[in-house]
């Protein structure tokens, strides 16, 4: 067990930089989500934590180590690979007794601890398998299985759902989180997929082109998102984010150059500025009369809930209502919007204004 | 349908063209090994002997020590094979995985270092073996015969082991593996028909060489068959069944080491992928 200190840390594949300086401080134990869109440099970071990429500048310390130099098996860590990375000509036991075995291990051993890793994940029944032989959940399984035999300091998992459809992918998701509580080691985890990222975290770290946009809980991740790029990609359906004008006393705020709406007293910090809004989409809800007129474009039936897209004046924002609400596209519709709840970020810098 | 049946018929009609090309004069050999020399002669031509002898074996033996060639070809080629073939996954290896700089210029050169015709080779080569005090040795082929298959045993290997997905290694050099101990422990075994169609290749280069042999190892106690085998000629006469029964002697072996890989050669040359 071990925590992660990584400082300052830059990646250049030649004179390319993809990771500008990066600082990370992952305490023992803790789960720690990397997400970001494609090629922001997730995979490269694990990897340079893994010792798989050399590490350009910086250092990265498991434990008390500065690990920067070692080699791969001397860090006492275990990855999860997207495509399982499970080594076709051996069978699932020799799979995840290979670590063991490298280490010098005896036989006895390697084989009590493979039955133990495989009860837990509950591949006892494929261990004389070949992994051409498993479906894409087991070999998932069969790869945790290798991580956790060898009771290494950190996992490291890069995407290792992404290959999977959705319903394995909950479950794996839950087995995971299982797997952390029963083991309390610490991990580090990549993946694009928000809901991943916020159903399993401690933490959250949101890349955006090599540097780490914003580093906090799940919670705070999605309640004080500190630009606008962290609220477009946390939140399912992203955070609606409008251009918008708070007038000069900051009573009102008006919506792309249209409808004006009394705004609450917050927003004062932005007086007389052109901000941009975000409001979640369950901060929309239907009004009486006196609401903000809008227009209804479509409609998503979800079963627990009802998503529509609004037309409000010159802009859309996409609201959650019930999943009783009288709503069918074309249709008119008075909304009230929570603006307590709203986000202001600035149209330069992206950054939210606090 | 004719169209397709001439088609089918075409392709048959090639495939027979393909394996007498390659099987008569093998066949004739053999023939020929069990014909006396005065049956050979015969006008009308005899295909099948018509009075087989192992005479010419029996000569094969007695007039020469080819068994002590056929020792020295197999100790050549044996070790020459492995040399080869380790040095050659070596350098595919470190070219396909270690991001060299410039290895398109080294897969070039490598490419056209096996088209350079041997002779433009053999006088720098006869001083080397010769400084070297390696002349009349195993090896003063060896060390030639592991370098003239390593282009082609090199580049085999690398369409191999391109197709091994870079996260294995990574896995097994995670599990506790150097890259050397990923590469032997994972990639190897992953592209073993690849490792033994570069072997095959090397073994048959190194068993058939003649002009080397002839120049840098022609002494008896280095000698090896080819070489050997054409001592049986006379100075006026050419006794063509105990060549060619020396030539089936010479054949065998190799008969036997492909046959032994073929059906992991074959494998390898059709299947390639190791999708896990
Ligand atoms: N070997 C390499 N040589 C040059 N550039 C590379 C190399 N590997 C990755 N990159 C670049 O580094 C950047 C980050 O890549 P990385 O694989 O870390 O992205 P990622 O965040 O994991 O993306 P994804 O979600 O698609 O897996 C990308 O722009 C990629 O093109
Ligand atoms: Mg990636």
């Amino acid at each position: 067990m071990a925590g992660i200190e990584i400082a300052k840390v830059v990646k250049a594949y030649g004179s390319v930089p993809v990771i500008h300086g990066i600082d990370l401080s992952v305490r023992d134990g803790e789960f720690v989500v990397l997400v970001g869109p494609s090629g922001c440099g997730k995979s490269t970071l694990l990897r340079m934590i893994a010792g798989l990429e050399s590490v350009t500048g910086g250092t990265i310390r498991i434990g008390d180590r500065v690990v920067n130099d070692l080699p791969p098996r001397d860090r006492d860590i275990a990855m999860v690979f997207q495509d399982y990375a499970l080594y076709p000509h051996r069978t699932v036991a020799e799979n995840v007794g290979f670590g063991l075995r490298m280490r010098g291990a005896d036989a006895m051993t390697i084989e009590k601890k493979v039955k133990e890793a495989a009860e837990i994940l509950q591949i006892t029944h494929l261990l004389d398998r070949k992994p051409g032989q498993l479906s894409g959940g087991q070999r998932q399984r069969v790869a945790m299985g290798r991580a956790i035999v060898r009771d290494p300091k950190v996992f490291l998992f890069d995407e290792p759902l992404s290959n999977l459809d959705a319903q394995l992918r909950a479950e794996m998701r839950v087995e995971i989180k299982k797997l952390h509580q029963r083991f309390g080691t610490t991990i580090i985890y990549v993946t694009h997929d928000q809901v991943e990222a916020m159903t399993l975290a401690d933490r959250i770290a949101i890349l955006k082109a090599g540097h780490v946009e914003q580093f906090a809980t799940p919670d705070e991740v999605y309640r004080r998102p500190r630009s606008t790029f962290v609220a477009r990609f946390i939140g399912s359906p992203s955070m609606n984010i409008v251009p918008a004008r708070i007038a000069p006393d900051a009573t009102t705020i008006t919506l792309d150059g249209d409808a004006a709406v009394p705004a609450p007293a917050s927003f004062a910090r932005a007086r007389g500025r052109d901000v941009l809004l975000g409001l979640r989409a369950e901060h929309l809800g239907l009004a009486g009369p006196d609401g903000v007129p809008a227009r209804t474009v479509i409609v998503e039936p979800l079963g627990s809930d009802t998503l529509a897209l609004m037309q409000i004046g010159r802009v859309e924002m996409t609201g959650r209502f019930p999943p009783a609400a009288p709503l069918r596209a074309g249709g008119d519709v008075t909304l009230r919007l929570d603006l307590e709840q709203a986000h202001l970020f600035d149209p330069e810098t992206g950054l939210a204004i606090v | 349908m004719k169209l397709l049946r001439n088609r089918r018929a075409m392709i048959i009609l090639a495939g027979l063209i393909v394996a007498a090309n390659g099987f008569f004069p093998a066949l004739w050999i053999l023939f020929t090994s069990f014909k006396t020399e005065v049956e050979l002669m015969r006008v009308p031509i005899t295909i099948i002997p018509q009075a087989p002898t192992i005479e010419n074996y029996i000569r094969v033996f007695v007039d020469q020590p080819i068994l002590r060639f056929l020792f020295n070809s197999v100790v050549v080629a044996v070790l020459s094979t492995l040399l080869c073939v380790t040095c050659s996954a070596l350098a595919a290896y470190a070219l396909v995985r270690l991001r060299l700089p410039g290895a398109g210029i080294i897969l070039s050169v490598l490419l056209a270092i096996a088209m350079f015709p041997l002779i433009s080779m053999m006088v720098p080569l006869f001083q080397v073996m010769r400084d070297l005090g390696l002349l009349n040795t195993w090896w003063a082929l060896i060390f030639p015969h592991a370098v003239l298959s390593m282009p082609v045993c090199t580049l085999v290997l690398i369409s191999f082991f391109q197709d091994i997905p870079r996260d294995l290694e990574n896995a097994a050099m995670i599990d506790g593996c150097t890259r050397l101990g990923a590469l032997w422990h994972v990639v190897i075994p992953l592209t073993a028909p690849g490792v033994f169609t570069a072997g095959i290749l090397a073994f048959v280069n190194s068993w058939d060489e003649f002009l080397l042999a002839l120049t840098l190892s022609p002494r008896v106690a280095s000698r090896t068959l080819p070489v050997g085998i054409t001592l049986y000629q006379g100075e006026f006469s050419f006794p063509w069944p105990i060549i060619s029964a020396a030539l089936i002697v010479a054949i065998v072996p190799i008969c036997i080491v492909i046959a032994i890989f073929q059906e992991r050669v074959v494998s390898g040359l059709t299947s390639g992928g190791v999708k896990g």
